[in-house]
């Protein structure tokens, strides 16, 4: 655990609701939640309690209704769209649950688009995006597509494009559901390094109770809101009644 | 980004590729239809290439070339009374009919020109001496009818050989270059009185009077003075350009022989309909083609887009890389449907039809309008990019 450190996000009564007139629906009611640096920070729940919209208004790229939201500093809320793109592009690395890469490019060529949005030059950016590859140890797969690697492969390459710019703030949704066990511990050893080794915050959506032991704080949700907060350590493990979450 | 977003666009093959032939297609129909019509309005002109001068007279309702009304033997002398005129000299100018060595007919283009100063006769002889037009029976004929009056197919017509127009002996003592006529008949030149001869007997014969101005005198000024002068319709003969005919479409009256016919084609015979149809499908087929597949392109790279929006590429970002993708196929399809107009035009010119003239202005519009059906393609994508939210890639 990383007490003390450095406030990657912190999110004060955020509400958000979906349409309008009777058909409209509260989907975050009044959340309240700090994501820290050195921290894997895990948010669990339900389908449909709200952790996806919340993750999204945290990155950045959903706004909210009410509240109050601070990445590193800035407040979000009060950004224009242009200025939380840029922002976005600067301080936050994404890991999508279908990895979203592009099947066309190489693994190189999708770790290096993150720099490439930022105008870093395609030689620079390769050459970073090489580096990243290495680290988690798909040197020698760096020309294939990702058709031509397996599940886990393809998520360490999402891995590598969340960090190749070197965002402080790593979101990720599901990053273990389409993996085996295997794989899966794999991926959650490098958050682990990601995290603790290099000071950044990593904010995970998750439905899978096998990783629960890898995170430094559990937030469970249910209905909009926020029911309990757990530091995890190795004197407080996950509590029981979150490892049967999929079932509130 | 740019070369991000070729890798995606030549990655999705089939689209590529659909894109690239839609675009192909409509370029070639577009060119090729236009090259088409434009070098059959320039067949309908050849006379007037074939027969230099640079005034025609003719009949005050004549409007074109290849139908001329008959003048008065008489008229010959009343523009050569005209003051500014330098020399004037009758023509004759009809399709007849030949009689080969085989028996079977082959419709010409006859035409007279004046014995004693061979005014109107072909600017470039291929074989054979002008001069000998002179002599009885005589008559040149065009690299055309080298073939085509030739008593056998894959034969040739030789300076010497004989056919006969209406019975009577035409004996070959050269061979011109010419343009090609607009019913396909080659051409063939004789004297003008033995034109006459050659010709069923009609009351008036004399078709149009050509003519040149006095040295120093300009064109306009010996038209205006022989319309005065002898009532009759006085016209120039120069090259027509695209300037010509927009004056034409804007109601605008013309001195020039060239634009006139042309001009006539195009108001009272349906082949500019014809044509034009073809150019309109063809545009019609590449937008419709390329825009569906585009959009589809676009559709299914959503959640790739959305991952990049969410990524922190702007909106601006997103749809420069549609437009360059757009762009690229276009310019690629382009491309090609020119070559392909090209070799349809190798083939043309080589067989001297159909008719083909590509003038410069064709393919700059269809260059335009093929750009103009990429950018409506990319602006269906970018209206659908602008309204991607980022936060879908989550949802998915």
């Amino acid at each position: 655990m990383a007490n003390g450190s450095q406030l990657a996000a912190q999110v004060k009564n955020l509400s958000k609701s979906f349409g309008d007139g009777e058909a409209r629906l509260k989907v975050l009611k009044g959340i309240d939640l700090d994501v820290r640096c050195g921290d894997i920070t895990m948010l669990v729940g339900p389908s449909g309690c709200g952790k996806t919209t919340l993750i999204s208004i945290i990155a950045g790229t959903l706004a909210a209704d009410e509240g109050e939201l601070t990445v590193f500093g800035h407040n979000l809320r009060q950004m224009s769209a242009a200025q939380t793109t840029a922002f976005r592009a600067r301080h936050i690395g994404f890991i999508f649950q279908a990895f979203h890469l592009i099947p066309t490019l190489t693994c190189v060529e999708n770790v290096s688009v993150p720099l490439l949005i930022q105008g870093v030059s395609v030689g620079k950016a390769e050459k970073r995006a090489r580096e990243v590859l290495a680290q988690v140890g798909l040197e020698d797969r760096m020309r294939h597509r990702p058709a031509q690697i397996s599940g886990g492969q393809q998520q360490r390459v999402a891995i590598a494009r969340a960090l190749v710019h070197e965002p402080r703030l790593i979101i990720c949704d599901e990053p273990t559901a389409a993996l085996d066990a295997k794989n899966g511990h794999v991926v959650m050893e490098l958050f682990e390094h990601v995290a603790r080794g290099q000071e950044r915050a990593v904010l995970i959506v998750t439905h899978d109770n096998r990783i629960f032991h890898h995170a430094n704080r559990i937030a469970s949700m249910d209905d909009g809101r926020i029911l309990e907060v757990h530091d995890i350590d190795v004197a407080h493990p996950p509590p029981e009644h979150l490892k049967t979450v999929e079932r509130l | 980004m740019i070369r991000l977003a070729l890798k995606m666009l030549f990655g999705d093959t089939a689209k590529y590729l659909m894109l690239v032939a839609g675009l192909t297609v409509a370029t070639f129909l577009m060119a090729q239809q236009a090259a088409v019509f434009c070098g059959l309005m320039s067949w309908t002109r050849s006379t007037l290439k074939n027969v230099p001068a640079p005034i025609w007279v003719v009949e005050e309702k004549v409007d074109q070339v290849n139908e001329t009304n008959p003048l008065l033997d008489t008229d010959v002398a009343r523009v050569r009374s005209v003051g500014t005129v330098a020399w004037a000299a009758p023509i004759y100018s009809g399709i007849q009919r030949v009689r080969l060595e085989n028996g079977s007919f082959k419709i010409i283009q006859l035409i007279g020109i004046d014995a004693n100063t061979l005014a109107g006769a072909p600017a470039k002889m291929l074989a054979g001496d002008l001069m000998e037009l002179r002599l009885p029976h005589s008559v040149v004929i065009d690299d055309l009818g080298v073939q085509r009056l030739a008593p056998k197919r894959g034969d040739k017509v030789k300076v010497g050989d004989v056919f006969e127009i209406n019975d009577q002996e035409a004996r070959v003592v050269g061979i011109a270059d010419a343009a090609t006529s607009f019913t396909g008949g080659p051409y063939v030149w004789t004297t003008y009185e033995r034109a006459l001869q050659y010709v069923p007997a009609q009351r008036k014969l004399l078709q149009a009077v050509i003519c040149a101005p006095r040295e120093g005198v300009a064109l306009e000024q010996v038209i205006a003075d022989i319309r005065r002068e002898t009532g009759l319709k006085a016209f120039i003969n120069r090259e027509a350009d695209l300037h010509d005919f927009l004056g034409q479409m804007r109601g605008e009256p013309t001195s020039n022989f060239n634009v006139s016919t042309v001009w006539w084609y195009v108001k009272n015979t349906g082949i500019p309909i014809s044509f034009g149809t073809t150019v309109i499908i063809g545009l019609l087929v590449g937008m419709a083609v390329s825009c569906q597949t585009f959009y589809s392109f676009v559709l299914e790279n959503m959640r790739h887009l959305g991952a990049l929006k969410a990524m922190g590429a702007s909106n601006g970002m997103l749809c420069l890389m549609l437009v360059v993708q757009a762009f690229t196929v276009g310019i690629i399809g382009y491309g090609i449907g020119l070559l392909g107009t090209a070799g349809f035009a190798f083939g043309a010119l080589k067989n001297e039809q159909p008719p083909f003239y590509l003038p410069d202005f064709v393919p700059l519009a269809v260059l335009g309008v093929v750009l103009g059906i990429c950018m409506l393609a990319a602006l269906l994508g970018i209206w659908r990019v602008s309204r991607l939210e980022p936060a879908m890639v989550f949802r998915s």
